[in-house]
């Protein structure tokens, strides 16, 4: 009996305690000043530590006494993260976003169009508006920009992080098939003819091993001079004869050549980890996986994407900082910009680029990087190059949906179920009808 | 002679049979034990390396370190994160089953008005997903001043309809004459929930108990939208988050940060194992 209700008394302490003083040992509010911009970034930890040189530098440095505060959030779940923010209606004054979800922000109205201070700007230095535009890499800043349907651009924003594919290839394996290890494959038929020689199947071993989405099926469209969506963006394209020729392209490597191993296939071994086993002699990957090669010793090097009909090209991925609409004074809203053209000017991005081996954004600083280690320095190099041809994503209110409608029917040729031509009549149909409407 | 002979034939035969059972029960706990394994390989390799197949390293080569523990513990504020992923899932725990437990207790045994209709109504929100309740508890939760404060991780989580239903269904097979005994020996309701029906539950509250550790243990979605960014209260599911990016994850520091993780949950399970499988085979006998 006692210890019955010594228990009984003890939970119902525990539970008042918790609903009296469960704010206690919580951070208090910290209440953000006239002077002061929260901004929330999702970086890894070696990113942290020079954003937030960066960050405190400008704080100290700005001639209006603006102090940026800086907090991190995980990327896993940033978008429920932003959305309940707004719902609660206390974002941040800057976020960094990816660049997919630009769209979706701008369409329920809740970010700031930096054209004005663009504008005040260009004047200011007596410039064209286009002139700073130009000074980021095209596709990224693209991302930020939103054709509105009264014909005006509004940008939001501006790039912080961009990216995208390039050809990784085994030098070790080149070597072995009788391969220049230091000339990659110019086009495309350059690749077919280097991927048979490298293709072994008595060693488990392909020439290639690609991803089957939308995302990375991009370099395939891209160099074949595929457009995907018409330009009142309310028709798809992609049942082009271009479209038809890359995914065609794409699928005979698997079914017609034999030189792809399966790595799009579920249940496949992916492509980083069969290119760190040996199994793929080439991928198409990014900048990000250039350390874990390295660190796992893999001899590897890295070229632009073999040309297609239309040239080189890839696909572009990164994140973008914008500005949310929230209550704040006018030069609050200015510091904002300002912070954001400092972050992406190009002093900056190549402090960025140097330390972090990571594209900047701005082209002006692509000759200021400064990198010790020449292979690091000749890969960065391979990424920038690629950077300058990159097409920009298609923009729909929701991106990942375009990869639901059509990965699955792009799987559909990989496996022979649907011709090329069915797969992309369907997944446009698809498309025009549930992503466009 | 014959007798003795069919005496080590059966002998042989259930040899053969203990083997065969002892080699697919060995074979399964391989199964089972192979993604523990892997992750504590994991946490030992060097950064880059989780998805390499070798594992005995070449001549120079170093492919395991004890870095990423010492990384996980010092710059990682895992202690932090660990505390506050203790009294979260724990209160929480204690409190849900207790609540599920007097509520399954009133609508196991107790008659009032609509008493069936409304126990299917809570039973039937149980098929709306959990996401949808987000936003409208974020909300509510914000509206209370709970944001990024104990009260907005534990509370709203307290009332658990499967607990609920879990508990009324057990507790619908306590006979009901213990319970009349019990009044008649002059017990009060307290006493009666206390004293009898409890004790006579045991083995489901643990399960329960354990069911809701885990949830929150592992709930990472609330956890993140009602807590500041950088806050003093951020959980262990958050934190582990840190470790992915968009082009993948820090493998070998987020096993090594689950190595740690792992622990609670692992003890509980050791010190309540009995209460568990007996609470998980009680519905399948039947009386």
């Amino acid at each position: 009996m006692i210890k019955n209700s010594m228990i009984s008394t003890i939970a119902i302490s525990a539970l008042l305690f918790v609903f009296i003083f469960g704010t206690f040992f919580c951070a208090k509010p910290g209440g953000m000043g006239a002077k002061d911009i929260l901004v929330w970034v999702s970086y890894g930890p070696d990113e942290m530590k020079v954003f937030n040189d960066i960050a405190e530098k400008w704080s100290k440095e700005n001639k209006n006494g603006f102090t940026v505060h800086v907090a991190q959030i995980p990327w896993m779940g940033q978008e429920s993260k932003y959305r309940t923010s707004l719902i609660a209606g206390s974002p941040p004054d800057i976020g960094r976003v990816d660049t997919t979800f630009v769209p979706e922000l701008a369409y329920n109205q809740i970010l700031e169009d930096v054209n004005k201070f663009i504008e005040e700007e260009a004047a200011a230095k007596k410039i064209g508006t286009n002139e700073i535009l130009a000074e980021y890499v095209p596709a990224a800043i693209d991302s930020c920009i939103i054709h509105e349907k009264s014909g005006k651009n509004c940008i939001y924003g501006f790039p912080d992080q961009t990216n995208g594919a390039c050809l990784f290839y085994n030098k070790d394996l080149f070597r072995q098939a009788g391969l220049d290890p230091d000339k990659a494959p110019k086009t495309w038929a350059d690749f077919l003819e280097y991927a048979k020689k490298l293709t072994n199947k008595d060693a488990d071993r392909f020439g290639f091993g690609m991803d089957n989405s939308l995302w990375w099926s991009f370099p395939f469209f891209n160099t074949y001079g595929t457009k995907f969506l018409s330009d009142d963006g309310q028709k798809c394209l992609l049942n082009s004869q271009e479209a038809k020729d890359a995914l065609q392209f794409k699928v005979d490597l698997f079914r017609k050549y034999a030189v792809e191993g399966g790595a799009w296939a579920s249940g496949g071994q992916n492509t980083e980890t069969g290119f760190m086993n040996g199994r793929y002699a080439m991928i198409l990957m990014g900048p990000w996986n250039v350390s874990r090669f390295k660190n796992a010793k893999i001899n590897f090097a890295v070229s632009l994407v073999p040309e297609g009909p239309k040239g080189t090209s890839t696909n572009v991925g990164g994140t973008n900082m914008v500005i949310f609409k929230k209550k704040r004074t006018p030069d609050q809203l200015k510091a904002c910009y300002e912070f954001l053209r400092h972050l992406t000017s190009a002093d900056i991005q190549a402090e960025w680029g140097s330390k972090l081996r990571q594209i900047p954004v701005n082209l002006k600083a692509y000759d200021k990087i400064k990198i010790d280690d020449t292979e690091e320095a000749s890969i960065l190099k391979v990424f920038m190059e690629q950077m300058k041809t990159a097409q920009p994503r298609p923009k729909v209110l929701k991106y990942a949906q375009l990869e639901t409608l059509i990965n699955p029917e792009m799987e559909a040729a990989l496996s022979g179920a649907k011709t090329v031509e069915q797969a992309l009549n369907a997944a446009c149909g698809r498309i025009d009808a549930e992503a466009l409407k | 002679m014959m007798d003795k002979a069919n005496e080590s034939l059966v002998k042989y035969n259930k040899q053969i049979t203990k083997a065969i059972l002892y080699a697919f029960l060995t074979l399964g706990a391989l199964v089972v034990l192979f993604p523990l394994f892997w992750m504590i390989l994991t946490a030992f390799k060097v950064s880059g390396t989780a998805f390499k197949l070798h594992f005995f390293p070449n001549a120079g080569e170093k492919l395991y370190t004890f870095e990423n523990f010492s990384k996980v513990l010092s710059e990682f504020s895992f202690m932090k994160y660990f505390f506050n992923s203790i009294i979260v899932a724990s209160l929480a725990a204690i409190f849900a089953t207790a609540f599920s437990c007097m509520a399954g207790y009133v609508f196991a045994k107790k008659e009032f008005i609509f008493k069936e209709y409304l126990f299917y109504l809570l039973v039937a929100t149980m098929m709306i997903p959990g996401m949808m309740y987000l936003v409208p508890q974020f909300v509510i939760t914000i509206k209370l001043g709970w944001f990024d404060t104990y009260q907005g991780l534990i509370i709203p989580h307290l009332a658990n309809i499967f607990g609920v239903f879990m508990m009324r269904q057990f507790m619908r097979s306590i006979p009901d004459s213990l319970i009349e005994a019990a009044r008649l020996d002059g017990a009060s309701e307290w006493q009666i929930f206390t004293i009898i029906i409890v004790p006579l539950a045991m083995p489901i509250i643990v399960t329960l108990l354990l069911l809701t550790f885990l949830f929150h243990w592992s709930n990472f979605i609330w956890q993140l939208v009602i807590t500041k960014p950088g806050s003093s209260i951020l959980t262990l599911p958050v934190g582990l988050a840190y470790f992915s990016g968009p082009h993948g994850s820090e493998w070998e520091m987020m096993m090594a940060a689950s190595c740690f993780s792992i622990i609670p949950i692992a003890v509980l399970f050791l010190v309540a194992q009995n209460f568990f499988i007996e609470g998980m085979t009680k519905g399948a006998v039947k009386e």
